[in-house]
């Protein structure tokens, strides 16, 4: 490892801190401009173009990009064993945000599955 | 369990992406690092333009995001992001039976806790269902 533990720890928690804040921008800015139905391949267009109009799109994009660049950076300076199990967290983070910040219903079920792919993550990529 | 047929599609497209950019980085490796030494990014970026293999695994890595925003515009978040993790499931599968990696037994325990989770979680949408189906029925 050529950095300091330190550099790794912020670099980690960018990947995570930046993915999750771009998945719950992403899914509030699509559940606002989503609600009409989506039946025909007219509806899929008018969705793609009210997407491209949102602020909430590119932001969740940036935060998306900020996340990549960070994984770029951390694999460079730390092996992929120490950088991708970290990254598993992310499912945590992310339902604690669709509870408490999007309002999102989730069941004691819908937890535990998530911890399983969480542990299961981590293990896949350990 | 039945999965939305947009979130296996997501699954599918994600994986064979991820396998396809892998196959072309591991092929062009040795060209792009030589370019990169050279500091010629010019010589980087046509490499890749022009390499069919790299541009069919960015098409679907695309359509997967395309498709992850539409699934996202209707379902929850705490749903869509766990089960769209089957798709490191089969990445791990392919990736044994196409590269030839080797999937160890803690790898395996890994593959069976996000089967379960994902099964865990999609039942826990289709009570969701059921719920507010009895709720509007009421």
């Amino acid at each position: 490892m050529t950095a300091s533990v330190s550099v790794v720890i912020a670099l980690i928690a960018g990947i995570v801190v930046f993915g999750t804040v771009g998945d719950l921008i992403l899914s509030r800015t699509m559940k606002q401009v989503g609600k009409d139905e989506l039946r025909t391949w007219r509806d899929a267009l008018r969705l793609a173009g009210r997407t491209l109009g949102a602020p909430g799109f590119y932001l969740g994009v940036a935060c998306m990009a900020g996340a990549f660049a960070s994984l770029l950076a951390a694999l460079s300076v730390a092996p992929v064993s120490l950088v991708e199990p970290a990254t598993a967290l992310s499912f945590v983070l992310n339902t604690l945000g669709a509870q408490f910040l999007l309002k999102e219903r989730v069941s004691p079920t819908r937890w535990i599955g998530t911890l399983l792919v969480t542990g299961g993550a981590y293990l896949l990529f350990f | 369990m039945k999965l939305h047929p947009f979130v296996a599609a997501s699954v599918i497209v994600n994986s064979l992406g991820n396998v396809l950019l892998t196959l072309a980085m591991k092929r062009l490796a040795p060209t792009l690092e030589a370019h990169l030494a050279a500091y010629d990014v010019g010589a980087v970026l046509l490499t890749l333009a022009t390499d069919v293999t790299f541009l069919g695994g960015l098409a679907l890595l695309i359509a997967f995001f395309i498709l992850f925003l539409t699934l996202l515009s209707k379902l929850d978040l705490s749903y869509v992001l766990p089960v769209t993790s089957l798709g490191y499931v089969i990445t791990a599968l392919l990736g044994a039976l196409l590269l030839g990696e080797t999937v160890s037994a803690l790898r395996w325990t890994g593959i069976v806790a996000i089967a379960t989770g994902v099964y865990l979680v999609t039942r826990s949408a289709e009570a969701d269902r059921q719920t507010s189906h009895l709720e509007a029925a009421s």
